[in-house]
């Protein structure tokens, strides 16, 4: 049997924007789980889920262990990509946090001390 | 008398300073405010005023006054000091206005619920109003709803703020979007100091920060870094503006990143980011890794 919960109804919004309110997604999932119960997420009229969202969704999927056992609906393009994306980096965490591109290096980080100074 | 003055707008480092004057003249306890010199009204510098003088306001009156009275009621317009509720987004169709939600138990939503509401609902309002401008609210939506979810999903879960504003101005003539988000909270020395991560400075958090160094696991922390990549990006060719603490951080599209001490101490964090218009729709995706 799958059970089918409506993440708008959720939410009670078209945009998942912030990790706590999966809160009341996983409640709904834990209650609807039982023997040879699938679940299946509808993302229908959700137009944008945030990478924390989506984090948060993924990480707890995977730490009940119910990969299997959650199906994704309805998604549209960009929500797709977003829970792949996470999924992804979930599987192959991140080693590198040095971002050189964004932030200077500390020796640059020294000579800019007085951010107002005109130089 | 405290005169506010913002005179530049071309200038990003000149804003800061003027931003960073404008705050020492507020903090410094005048209750009456003369913004003859505001010219140019930013987000980055008119929405730290705006929380600042709200915060004072509710202590005693104030005054605003201006011998510019275009400027005035430019002000006013935006719902300069005081900001409009998150609750009353969209009352006015013809503005977007300063929009600030503060947390206390006389709300009717948790501050979670506010801030998924701003999240959305200011989004929207930004869109709209860019109703006349189809392909550009097209291509900028997904960037602003990232910006805006990321940010306030940074500001629900390490702020532990008072409240949480927020505005946006876009320049048809220019082709640009600038918007600011703003917090009244512990700021990114506090919240990594509260995680046993030991920082040297506020300039230190703040680069910590933007490393994507997270205060609660090392697969979190993608929001600030990722969003300062999006918008300095070849796609949207923009500016960003970070401040926490005395600590602040500016890059632009294609030039070196500018970070070091700025004299006046923000309790919270702001985060503001002007975008040019982009010529094709933005995924965000390739900048969230």
């Amino acid at each position: 049997m799958k059970n089918r919960i409506s993440i708008r109804d959720c939410l009670n919004s078209n945009t998942a924007a912030l990790r706590a309110s999966t809160e009341s997604i996983f409640e709904r999932i834990s209650s609807a789980f039982s023997v040879n119960t699938t679940v299946d997420l509808d993302f229908a009229e959700i137009r944008f889920i945030s990478r924390s969202f989506a984090h948060s969704l993924v990480s707890w999927i995977d730490s009940v262990g119910s990969r299997e056992k959650i199906s994704f609906s309805n998604l549209n393009q960009e929500v797709s990509q977003m829970l792949e994306l996470v999924r992804h980096t979930q599987d192959v965490p991140r080693t590198d946090y040095t971002r050189s591109d964004i932030a200077p290096s500390d020796d640059e980080i020294e000579l800019q001390r007085d951010f107002l100074e005109v130089r | 008398m405290a005169k506010l003055v913002l005179t530049h707008d071309k200038n990003p480092i000149e804003r800061i300073r003027q931003l960073s004057s404008n705050i020492a003249k507020v903090e410094g306890g005048d209750p009456q405010f003369d913004v003859t010199q505001v010219d140019y009204i930013t987000p980055l510098t008119v929405l730290p005023l705006a929380m600042l003088i709200s915060r004072y306001r509710q202590n005693r009156p104030i005054d605003i006054c201006s011998g510019n009275p275009a400027k005035l009621a430019q002000l006013l317009a935006i719902g300069f000091p005081s900001g409009v509720p998150y609750s009353k987004l969209g009352d006015n169709p013809n503005v977007v206005p300063i929009c600030n939600v503060v947390f206390d138990s006389s709300s009717r939503l948790t501050p979670i619920e506010a801030l998924e509401a701003i999240a959305q609902k200011y989004g929207d309002l930004v869109m709209s109003h860019l109703k006349e401008h189809n392909e550009i609210a097209d291509n900028y939506r997904e960037s602003v709803l990232y910006f805006l979810s990321e940010l306030c999903d940074n500001i629900s879960e390490h702020s532990e703020a008072q409240s949480c504003w927020v505005f946006a101005i876009f320049w048809p003539n220019r082709r640009e979007l600038e918007i600011c988000i703003a917090d009244d909270g512990i700021g990114l020395r506090r919240r990594y100091d509260r995680a046993g991560i030991g920082t040297k400075d506020h300039v230190d958090a703040l680069t910590q920060a933007i490393k994507g160094i997270s205060s609660k696991s090392p697969d979190r922390g993608y929001g600030i870094g990722s969003s300062i990549r999006l918008f300095t990006s070849d796609d949207l060719k923009g500016q960003v503006c970070l401040i926490s603490g005395n600590a602040c951080y500016f890059k632009e599209a294609g030039l070196d990143p500018r970070l070091g001490h700025i004299p006046v101490n923000w309790h919270g964090f702001i985060f503001s980011a002007r975008l040019h218009a982009p010529t094709k729709r933005v995924s965000v995706i390739p900048y969230a890794q």
